[in-house]
């Protein structure tokens, strides 16, 4: 059965130059740009299939810059899933998440969003950099940060991304069940 | 003055520099608040000197955010005036608490009002006028306003110009900063594409004077200690009216008639006339340090065009004494002894051949026996400058007194000015040293060319030609074209040179 009716809707959020975009290019099959520029905001739409039905994602590629807030704040609104993502050879951009994004997607979702924390560009890590972030550092900030969670990807290998959004469709789909049990309880009193 | 104390910086070390560098900024204060002395405050000058100096080879500057709680640590010491030491951190956390300023600054570095007056630059065709519409912005800002403007696109224009070692193209650049400089912009994506397009037309022409502004682009070059080497070339376009179509009229006659004409779209009279080029304009060089000026200007009468001016440009950052050789710097020194970019080179010979060819069949038509009924334009078309003796002569002189150097002059008038042109320009633009005579003095110290930038655009406008002569030297070079019946094209290179090269 093809559920497009009801697609699930996910932002990507992130420091600058993580790959958020690369992510969501790979997902819907395209090739990351050579030399890509900064992203403004961005829209894109991909399926995947979990348990055997058919999903829809949209993906909202908001502009990584902190300076873009104002714009975020609408796709925070809308989206089911955050999808938090770091640069594993990058420490700045892993703090940020603590630091920065987490803030902001609290101020503007409140504690109970569903976030996702990915690790971007896994080929990349180099286990004896300083800079590198480890498996286990990102599963203990996901744990931390109450993650729904956590995700190793990176675009060389098509089958991590893919995970990402069958992570994400898992997770909506618990969401939208709980909210369902919720009002199912409400109306029967 | 307190600024050049700052500039130099560590070896200065008398009381009252002291204190200034002690200055606390406010974060979230209008920018008002900030410049109340009438300078900019010395830690906000140092740390842009400090990056102009040291990070415009950091790759994705402005881009990357930096480490949040560094950029927090130095925003609260800035605010405290403490000192701060920048080597402790790295560049991406430096921007960051630069744009964090920017962020911070109430309605934006611009305000409301100003942020709508340069977006509202954007609507105007012509890049001449849009360069007249910043400057009178700009200029209208107190001085060390001013001064910081300076400061934040000078290191942006150096940054674009060594893209090739930091891969921010201008495009990634202004995306990455429109945000913080354009704070209406922000919320919307549309907007913000439009922000992101004026502050590439900024960020690119930093180095046109009638832009920026001399003394500010002075100012960024000596604060920082940048060298900054600019060619500008311009484009003039002379065009005579086509034999057939005007009838023979005396020559004061069509002084009138162009008089009258003026800001008339004229259809035009060449068949390939680019629907854009409109021809009917006056031709007014304006020449801000030039007494004569305005009398050249109201007589040089004739239909013309101006391509923008193209900007080659050298910035040649960091060439600082007093400082370890770092890495930047040898991959400055490596970069700058690649050649500068090639490729348009073969391009440009063909479409200039191209071009000569069609000048060459126009005007064996033009000359033919086909042509009996000469008017008193017609006749004179094909001997330089006869039919316009005024004009020409002007445009001489114009050209004679403004290089103070060599000039070349073998304009021939040739075939109507034609749609070529507008595509040419970029082409013709791409390497400008190879439309330079070989006569052309050489004075100019080695220059440390890292990226040719290009105005594809052309203009078709009011003309603007900036010669106001720079401080170390100036170069003007008028190049032609040969074989031309019926129009003119003249090239002038203004070169300016700003700050320190190596001499």
């Amino acid at each position: 059965m093809v559920n497009a009716s009801k697609p699930v809707s996910c932002t990507l959020v992130g420091d600058g130059m993580v790959g958020k975009t690369s992510i969501a290019l790979s997902f819907i099959g395209k090739q990351a740009e050579e030399n890509y520029v900064a992203t403004v905001f961005e829209n894109y739409a991909g399926g995947t299939s979990v348990a055997g039905e058919q999903y829809t994602v949209s993906i909202y590629d908001p502009a990584g810059k902190h300076d873009y807030a104002s714009m975020r704040v609408c796709t925070y609104t809308d989206c089911e899933v955050i999808l938090m993502c770091y640069n594993v050879s990058d420490r700045d951009s892993f703090d940020s998440i603590a630091s920065f994004w987490l803030p902001e997607v609290r101020k503007f979702r409140g504690t109970k969003s569903t976030v996702i924390l990915v690790a971007t560009q896994t080929d990349t890590r180099n286990p004896d950099s300083d800079s590198s972030v480890s498996t286990e550092e990102g599963e203990k900030l996901a744990r931390e940060i109450n993650a729904g969670g956590y995700m190793e990807t990176t675009t060389q290998n098509y089958d991590s991304v893919k995970t990402v959004f069958e992570k994400v469709v898992t997770c909506a789909l618990k969401c939208r069940k709980k909210k369902k049990t919720l009002f199912k309880k409400i109306s029967r009193r | 003055m307190a600024m050049l104390r700052n500039v130099f910086g560590g070896c200065v070390s008398d009381r009252s520099s002291e204190s200034m560098r002690h200055q606390k900024i406010k974060f979230g204060a209008p920018l008002s608040h900030n410049i109340k002395n009438g300078y900019l405050p010395v830690p906000l000058v140092e740390i842009l000197i400090y990056i102009a100096h040291e990070g415009m080879n950091t790759a994705d500057l402005f881009r990357r955010p930096g480490n949040p709680s560094d950029t927090r640590h130095i925003v609260k010491r800035m605010t405290e005036g403490k000192p701060v030491i920048y080597q402790n951190y790295n560049m991406y956390t430096l921007a960051s608490v630069v744009k964090k300023f920017l962020l911070r600054l109430p309605d934006g570095i611009f305000g409301q009002n100003g942020e709508e007056t340069l977006l509202s630059v954007l609507s105007l065709g012509h890049k001449m006028e849009q360069y007249e519409a910043v400057h009178e912005y700009i200029t209208s800002l107190q001085q060390a306003h001013q001064q910081l403007v300076s400061l934040l696109f000078g290191i942006w224009f150096t940054m674009i110009n060594n893209c090739d070692i930091n891969f921010m193209t201008t495009e990634a650049l202004s995306r990455s900063v429109a945000g913080s400089v354009f704070h209406s912009c922000a919320a919307d994506p549309g907007k913000v594409e439009k922000a992101s397009r004026i502050m590439q037309l900024l960020i690119e022409n930093f180095g046109v004077a009638s832009m920026f502004g001399q003394q500010n682009i002075e100012y960024f070059a000596d604060t920082t200690r940048t060298g900054i080497h600019i060619r500008e070339k311009f484009r003039y376009e002379f065009q005579y009216l086509s034999e057939e179509i005007l009838p023979p009229i005396s020559e004061e006659g069509f002084y009138e008639m162009h008089a009258q004409r003026e800001g008339v779209h004229e259809p035009s009279h060449t068949p390939e006339h680019s629907p854009e080029m409109d021809p009917k304009y006056l031709l007014c060089p304006r020449r801000d340090d030039d007494e004569d000026g305005d009398s050249t200007c109201s007589r040089l009468m004739a239909a013309s065009t101006i391509s923008a001016p193209e900007v080659s440009l050298a910035p040649s950052p960091g060439n600082i004494g007093k400082r370890p050789k770092s890495l930047e710097d040898n991959l400055n020194e490596s970069s700058s002894t690649e050649p500068p970019p090639k490729g348009s080179l073969s391009r440009f010979n063909s479409v200039k051949r191209k071009q000569l060819e069609r000048l060459r069949q126009r005007s064996d038509w033009f000359l033919g026996p086909a042509n009996g009924q000469k008017s008193s334009n017609g006749q004179k078309s094909g001997h330089s400058g006869t039919s316009f003796p005024q004009y020409t002569r002007e445009h001489e002189r114009l050209v004679a007194k403004s290089s103070g150097n060599s000039v070349t002059k073998a304009s021939s008038e040739g075939a109507a000015l034609d749609v070529m042109s507008s595509d040419v320009d970029s082409v013709f633009s791409e390497d400008s040293r190879s439309e330079s005579p070989a006569s052309e003095p050489i004075r100019t110290p080695p220059i440390r060319v890292t990226r040719d930038i290009i105005h594809s655009d052309t203009i078709v406008d009011t003309p603007m030609m900036d010669m106001s002569a720079s401080r170390e030297s100036q170069d003007l070079n008028m190049d032609e074209d040969e074989e031309m019946v019926d129009s003119e094209v003249c090239y002038f290179v203004v070169e300016h040179k700003y700050g320190h090269t190596e001499s």
